[in-house]
């Protein structure tokens, strides 16, 4: 077996004032009452009778036909995909109406992101030359949704594009293609990438929703992407009203061999989520994900019929020191509040106990990755009872010369599910050992921002990753990286290891040092991690093979291979 | 609404031995405004007296009790991390109090005086700084306190400001049409001839006269300031967590567990509505009582 090459191997009423105001309040509290005493219960709905998704190992044959009604809780202003705000949402801008070079396999089971196998798409064929060079064959004949003919010199525009300043590309999509150094057309169907340096999730990175190939001509003839779709996709853009509804109609001319299944892709959008979830219990929305079973069950109850699958999500819950200055440029005072923190309380708060206590680095399931599950439940601040770890964390800040404790912050983002849960959480425990944080909640752009600057104390993260470990590792633990560096995680060391497991390309090898990079930053208490909740995923019962990113979005990752049981569905999914 | 000297009769320029009187006249003809009052008053001495009324640490997390049920041990039900929902309603009125009463003073004061000035100098200096009103109106309300709190941060003292700077414009417009109203009276053309000076006709003689508008001007702010404290607080930006804000109990999780645990967004709204609509009521009935026009309404 050529081991040099892993990729290769392995790839969503006259009535007065006053009269009213008494008669409103008397309705309002008799309302109220009622609310309160017919409520008289946990929320404790009952899972559903299906138990697992149907779309996993179904024998159904995919059907032509219908249109999948998706809501999102927000709408954009920019449909351009280097630049949308979508690609820190669902990613419907991208993955319904773009393609990408090389895209991943997306299976319902087993879990897509243990291997995160790299498959062709846009790129018929792919191969990697050496560490840091690609080649791809372009495929011939696909067209845009506007009629241009696709070629290489589309692809090399589309990821030049990324690096031109003017453009202001969304931070998110740059972090994933930041290790290109050079795209060349080689001829008018083959593209030679040339990276940085070598890395084994390269063409993982290229894979994931953000690396969207435009139309050059289209955008060079004056075209304006931030208003118009004009993409490859198995769907294009019927109509678009920012916070109110768009339609994703059936590419005819779509390169896919049999097409989408889906007539199309109905979003509504700027949906509270309260009412996404009753939308869900009434059939009038096809897919929800639940961040636990507490939110999933009295929906469930209310829609029985409806197919739910439990995962992990992508990402390890924890929080990030600013070692630039004291105190947590002191290590002893970082491993305090590593050890303080009870991590088993804090999933038993945050995810009722069905979360996964992870690392700092990988999500617990992609095994052999991540330090053993057994090992991690003996190591110091993980270990129960607490008690023996809250007197070693004490011990500690005495030694640093804070037996009295300290006053200090705990930033979070207030738009990120559950980070306002989890930093009550950890707020609560610190003080325990005689730290008073104060919490300061952030939207999401102030917290970026914030983490990318030396200007707080602490933050709690929701990063680390089932798919794609080396890139957070390379953001957060790296001394050069965007959340590293301008924290003062700064390694020499680290950064060793990081950068040979990117050069790894053996699947076990690279797991082994991965488990080497998490015992390290445990040492070092770069981080302290807490857990990965277990994320409850949704959807009717004539939906099938919907593949979900794995986070708190309803994304569609697999838009073309999404289909309907006609029969199943309701009359309002066969027309738009 | 027009002050009167009528009106005076009930603060004090009646018989001292008559006013316990009045005040059960008043309680018997305004029962809505006594029961309102009635409201105030138990929520202020829940606020005062919190630490021990309360039956738990409102910021203390029981993970063996999340969500649970209105039940004997937790009267009000708990909340996504264990926490007594009774406790952190009681602890909520608080802070929604403390926020209301120093925006008040915050901007009833502010207000008054502006509206003092701007009354009774008029010309050059009212024109201008009704116009300033003018520009401030034109912002809503709540994006105005918005516009604060970006600039100061997140915290108690800073959303007492905002709420309280926000509501000096409209105060200051109705204090200012009360002044106008007084200055032409009779009495203060005398206390001009007898040779009282401006300040002392401000201070000595119309702010005694409009004391029952700014009253009224008061409870009626109060309603919003506290509405206000909650709105910020359910956007994120007012009392930050883990504080009980109302308003940032009714947001967050408690939309989450809408359908599994509404005792978490039905009790802190429940009092939210209660203590707006029971100073809006008693406005309205301190209202009524000093206008004898609508005295007897």
């Amino acid at each position: 077996m050529d081991r040099r090459n892993f990729w290769t191997q392995h790839s969503p009423a006259p009535v007065s004032r006053r009269a009213l105001i008494h008669r409103m309040s008397a309705g309002g509290v008799g309302l109220a009452a009622a609310g309160i005493l017919g409520c008289g219960r946990s929320g404790s709905g009952k899972q559903t009778a299906a138990g697992a998704s149907g779309s996993a190992g179904t024998t159904l044959q995919p059907q032509k036909g219908g249109y999948l009604q998706h809501m999102l809780p927000y709408s954009v202003a920019n449909l351009d995909p280097a630049t949308t705000e979508d690609a820190t949402g669902y990613g419907f801008v991208e993955t319904d109406w773009y393609d990408l070079l090389v895209r991943i396999q997306y299976t319902p089971n087993p879990d897509w992101r243990i291997l995160n196998k790299v498959i062709p798409s846009l790129a018929e064929r792919f191969e990697q030359v050496d560490k840091t060079t690609y080649t791809f064959s372009v495929r011939q004949g696909v067209k845009f949704h506007n009629g241009d003919a696709l070629s290489a010199q589309d692809v090399v525009y589309s990821y030049s594009r990324i690096k031109d300043p003017a453009l202001k590309p969304n931070p998110s999509v740059v972090r994933y293609l930041d290790n290109i150094d050079k795209a060349e057309a080689t001829d008018p169907y083959t593209v030679r990438l040339t990276t940085k340096r070598p890395d084994a999730d390269f063409l993982a990175n290229i894979s994931y929703r953000y690396a969207c190939i435009v139309s050059k001509r289209f955008v060079e003839n004056g075209g304006d992407l931030t208003k118009t779709v004009v993409g490859t996709g198995p769907f294009k853009l019927s109509s678009y009203q920012r916070d109110s509804t768009a339609l994703a109609v059936r590419n005819p001319d779509s390169w896919l061999p049999s097409g989408s299944y889906l007539d199309g892709i109905k979003l509504v959008l700027k949906v509270d989520d309260s009412t996404m979830s009753a939308a869900f219990a009434t059939g009038d929305v096809d897919i929800l994900i639940r961040h636990d079973r507490k939110q999933a069950d009295p929906i469930l109850k209310a829609n029985p019929k409806a197919l739910t699958q439990n995962a992990p999500a992508d990402q390890v819950y924890g929080v990030t020191f600013n070692q630039t200055k004291p105190p947590f440029s002191d290590l002893r005072v970082r491993q305090a509040v590593h050890l303080a923190i009870d991590r088993q309380a804090a999933d038993q708060a945050t995810n009722f106990g069905e979360g996964v206590i992870c690392g700092p680095l990988v999500v617990v399931g992609k095994t052999g990755w991540h330090i053993p599950v057994d090992e991690m439940l003996k190591l110091p601040g993980y270990r129960q009872p607490k008690a023996q770890d809250v007197t070693e964390a004490k011990r500690l800040l005495a030694g640093a010369g804070f037996a009295s404790g300290f006053k200090t912050t705990l930033g979070f983002s207030s738009a990120t599910e559950s980070q306002s849960a989890y930093a009550e959480v950890v707020q609560a425990q610190l003080k325990q050992i005689g730290i008073d944080a104060s919490l300061q909640p952030w939207d999401n752009a102030t917290y970026t921002q914030h983490r990318a600057k030396p200007d707080h104390d602490m933050v709690i993260v929701s990063e680390g990753s089932f798919s794609s470990p080396g890139s957070v590792a390379y953001a957060s633990f790296y001394s050069s990286g965007v959340f590293a560096k301008p924290t003062g995680v700064n390694d020499p060391d680290l950064d060793k290891l990081i950068d040979s497991q990117a050069v790894e390309f053996d699947f076990d090898k690279r797991g082994t040092i991965f488990q080497q990079i998490e015992r390290w930053i445990l040492d070092k208490a770069y981080k302290a991690p807490i857990s990965t909740p277990k994320l409850v995923r949704l959807n009717q019962p004539w939906v099938h093979d919907w593949v979900d990113s794995k986070n708190n979005r309803a994304t569609v990752m697999n838009p073309d291979a999404v289909w309907m049981s006609a029969d199943q569905a309701p009359a309002s999914r066969r027309q738009v | 609404m027009v002050a009167s000297h009528e009106s005076l009769a009930i603060f004090g320029a009646g018989e001292r031995r008559d006013r316990p009187l009045r005040v059960f006249v008043w309680l018997q003809r305004k029962p809505v405004g006594a029961v309102s009052m009635g409201i105030i008053v138990v929520l202020a001495l829940a606020a005062v007296f919190a630490g021990r009324i309360a039956p738990y640490d409102p910021l203390a997390q029981e993970y063996s009790a999340v969500l649970e049920a209105p039940s004997r041990h937790h009267v009000m039900g708990t909340d996504n991390l264990g926490r007594d929902i009774l406790s952190r309603v009681i602890y909520g009125a608080r802070i929604s109090l403390a926020v209301g009463v120093v925006a008040v003073l915050i901007g009833t004061s502010l207000g008054t005086t502006i509206g003092v000035l701007s009354g009774f100098f008029g010309g050059a200096l009212d024109l201008i700084i009704q116009r300033v009103m003018d520009a401030w109106l034109a912002f809503p309300l709540i994006i105005f306190a918005l516009g604060v709190l970006a600039a100061l941060g997140p915290g108690l003292p800073q959303t007492m400001l905002a709420v309280g700077v926000v509501s000096i414009p409209t105060t200051s417009r109705v204090i200012r049409g009360s002044v106008l109203a007084e200055k032409q009276r009779v009495y203060i053309e005398a206390a001009r001839a007898i040779g009282a000076g401006h300040l002392r006709i401000m201070l000595r003689h119309i702010v005694p006269n409009i004391a029952a508008t700014v009253i009224v001007l008061a409870s009626l702010t109060l309603a919003r300031a506290v509405l206000t404290e909650a709105t910020l607080s359910f956007l994120g930006v007012g009392v930050p967590p883990p504080n009980p804000a109302w308003g940032s109990m009714l947001s967050g999780k408690a939309r989450d567990y809408m359908l599994s645990a509404p005792w978490m967004a039905i009790w802190p709204g429940i009092f939210i509505s209660l203590t707006v609509l029971s100073w809006n009521l008693l406005g309205d009935a301190v209202r009524d009582l000093l206008d004898p026009r609508l005295r007897n309404a």
